[in-house]
């Protein structure tokens, strides 16, 4: 902070400020309070009791935590969770990169690039409700994709079958936009005297990309996982919520929650209790992913 | 700087270029196919649609669209879930707006006590998930509403309530980006503002949102956009059909249409709630994608 300049102090508070702060700033934190701390400090409260959201209430100690963890759903949704997020940072971190390194450093014409950046963000601008429609419909019925060679076909319909896959695939397709401009503006930040060195050397495109671009790319790369990691819970539960509803063994853990919390009225307690032990999940692997990538980093620097 | 970097024409870069050619346009299939399905759908007729689902119409069937326009389900229409979703856009984003802007000025310039303890508070709860607030929010809402009123629905099934907890919860993660933003400003245009005798709101508007338009015009647009797809929250909070958002009016059409095998017609609501925002995204391109580029530089 500045010292105090010779005319005007501009930090300190004044009348004037005050108000600013009574009629704007503060009503803005209260109901931020209100509509985002307290409900969460409610659920920490609620879930050592047994409630229906109505009634009275029985303190019953950790007795939800125990029942969610010997429910077998509660795993199904875990391993879920667990496989759409793993295959889902693999297919976007993949794919992401390679369409930024083709968007960037290629010689790609200007206009193509333009035309790409546009449409791979598509995607991205759409909302769940058409993302789910249009491709629930889609995989219904897709023999045309499939005349002869058999691979897709499954005997009850791949939507019956191979759910998990779909989810997979749904969820990555929606992603990918959005990551890819991220990585473009980091690719975008790597000073060009890199490259001219590395040309002088006499290295190759893929050598620059695996010397040069991928280990100035990784503080971004990691970006992406982590928030991908601390993004899935809330969006696996949004894409298959309209979709499967959790039929057919899709259940994910904010489902998890969301059903019991919604429809099974006798149970908030133990919704609560069960979105915590989320939280807690999602904010363990998240730290650990955040802090093993950057042991790595410092590790290669 | 750019020529420089290019490396001369050999055999092998072609090849790498088309390589990589092929793999962008096979993605750009992957991303335009479902989305023009949709749109050629919307005018195919029933009869088509049944006898070849991806076949290009051989007609085009626009009563489909009267179809789904006035379909009207015994409380609601179509017309009445954009109005509701635009009235929710909007008191949404003009709170946000002023909420976000407000309170990062107050956060980068101000100097009172608890401003510190104000900002971790914004800072750490952005790493709470929303949708694990979602369940208890609603309870707390219906518990406020039988309390105040007898009625458990009043705050819930309330798109102005909706709109005010869109504003809200999305206020954390923008604040984190104004408000490096506004501490960036130098203190001496503020100084020579209070000199000319002004008062808060008059630097507040003048000089402050100025300043950061172009970021705040980024925040609100993603901001529009979310509202405008979310669903989640909107299913759980809004239950009477006349107060259905697009999404949930879309997903309670959709049984009715799929039921009688009218998918054109409900694949024309789908275009219809894409139309909108697929303007915005055409208009404000540079805006959303630049807008990317700043949040993550901050972030990165």
């Amino acid at each position: 902070m500045k010292k105090k300049r010779n005319s005007v102090d501009v930090l300190s508070m004044n009348g004037s400020k005050w108000r600013f702060l009574l009629f704007l700033v503060i009503p803005t934190f209260a109901l931020y309070l209100f509509f985002c701390i307290v409900p969460m400090i409610n659920s920490l409260i609620n879930s050592f009791y047994d409630w229906n959201g109505y009634g009275p209430k029985t303190f019953i100690g950790i007795k939800n935590y125990a029942n969610i963890f010997s429910d077998v759903e509660f795993w199904d949704a875990l391993k879920n969770d667990v496989a759409i997020v793993f295959f889902k940072e693999l297919i976007i971190v993949f794919l992401a990169v390679l369409f930024a390194v083709s968007l960037t450093r290629a010689r790609l014409k200007k206009g193509e690039i333009g035309f790409f950046r546009f449409i791979f963000y598509v995607p991205n601008i759409l909302s769940v409700i058409v993302i789910t429609m249009v491709w629930k419909y889609f995989f219904e019925n897709f023999d045309f994709l499939d005349k002869g060679w058999n691979i897709l076909k499954t005997d009850n319909g791949i939507w019956a079958d191979r759910p998990l896959a779909l989810i997979i695939f749904i969820a990555s397709w929606c992603g990918i936009g959005y990551y890819m401009i991220v990585l473009i503006t980091a690719i975008n930040n790597i000073p060009g005297e890199l490259y001219e060195s590395a040309d002088l050397d006499g290295a190759g495109k893929i050598r620059q990309l695996w010397y040069i671009i991928l280990p100035e790319l990784a503080p971004q790369i990691r970006f992406v996982i982590v928030n991908i990691l601390a993004g899935s819970l809330a969006v696996n539960m949004n894409l298959i919520l309209p979709l499967t509803n959790g039929a057919n063994h899709t259940m994910v853990m904010g489902l998890y929650v969301y059903n019991y919390g919604t429809s099974n009225l006798s149970m908030v307690g133990y919704a609560y209790a069960a979105a915590l032990v989320l939280m807690f999940v999602s904010f363990v692997l998240c730290f650990a992913v955040n802090m093993y990538m950057k042991r790595q980093e410092a590790k290669q620097a | 700087m750019k020529k420089k970097n290019q490396i001369k024409l050999s055999a092998s870069s072609v090849v790498s270029g088309i390589i990589l050619r092929l793999f962008l346009i096979i993605w750009t299939v992957v991303v335009v196919f479902p989305l023009l399905w949709m749109i050629y759908t919307s005018v195919k007729s029933k009869t088509e649609f049944i006898a070849d689902r991806f076949a290009f119409p051989k007609e085009v069937w626009i009563v489909n669209y009267f179809r789904a326009w006035n379909n009207s389900t015994a409380e609601s229409s179509l017309l009445q879930y954009f109005l509701n979703t635009l009235i929710i856009v909007a008191i949404s984003t003009f709170l946000f707006v002023l909420m976000v802007s407000a309170t990062s000025y107050a956060l980068a310039k101000y100097r009172f006590k608890l401003r510190k303890t104000m900002e971790n508070f914004y800072f750490i709860a952005m790493m709470i998930p929303s949708a694990l607030v979602l369940i208890p929010l609603w309870f707390q809402m219906r518990t406020i509403g039988n309390n105040l009123a007898h009625s458990s629905r009043i705050f819930t099934d309330n798109i102005f309530m909706v709109a005010l907890i869109y504003a809200v919860q999305a206020l954390p993660a923008s604040i984190f980006l104004l408000v490096s933003f506004i501490r960036s400003i130098h203190n001496g245009f503020i100084e020579a503002a209070v000199m000319d005798g002004a008062r808060e709101w008059t630097i507040f508007s003048r000089i402050i949102l100025p300043f950061v338009k172009p970021i705040l015009i980024f925040v609100s647009l993603g901001h529009i956009m979310n509202v405008w797809n979310e669903y989640t929250l909107a299913r759980t909070f809004l239950e009477s059909e006349t107060n259905y958002t697009i999404s949930l009016g879309i997903q309670s059409i959709q049984n009715a249409f799929t039921y009688s095998f009218e998918y054109g017609a409900l694949f024309a609501c789908l275009v219809l709630s894409v139309l909108p925002i697929m303007i915005l995204y055409i208009v404000f391109q540079k805006q959303i994608q630049n807008g990317t580029d700043a949040s993550e530089g901050i972030k990165g």
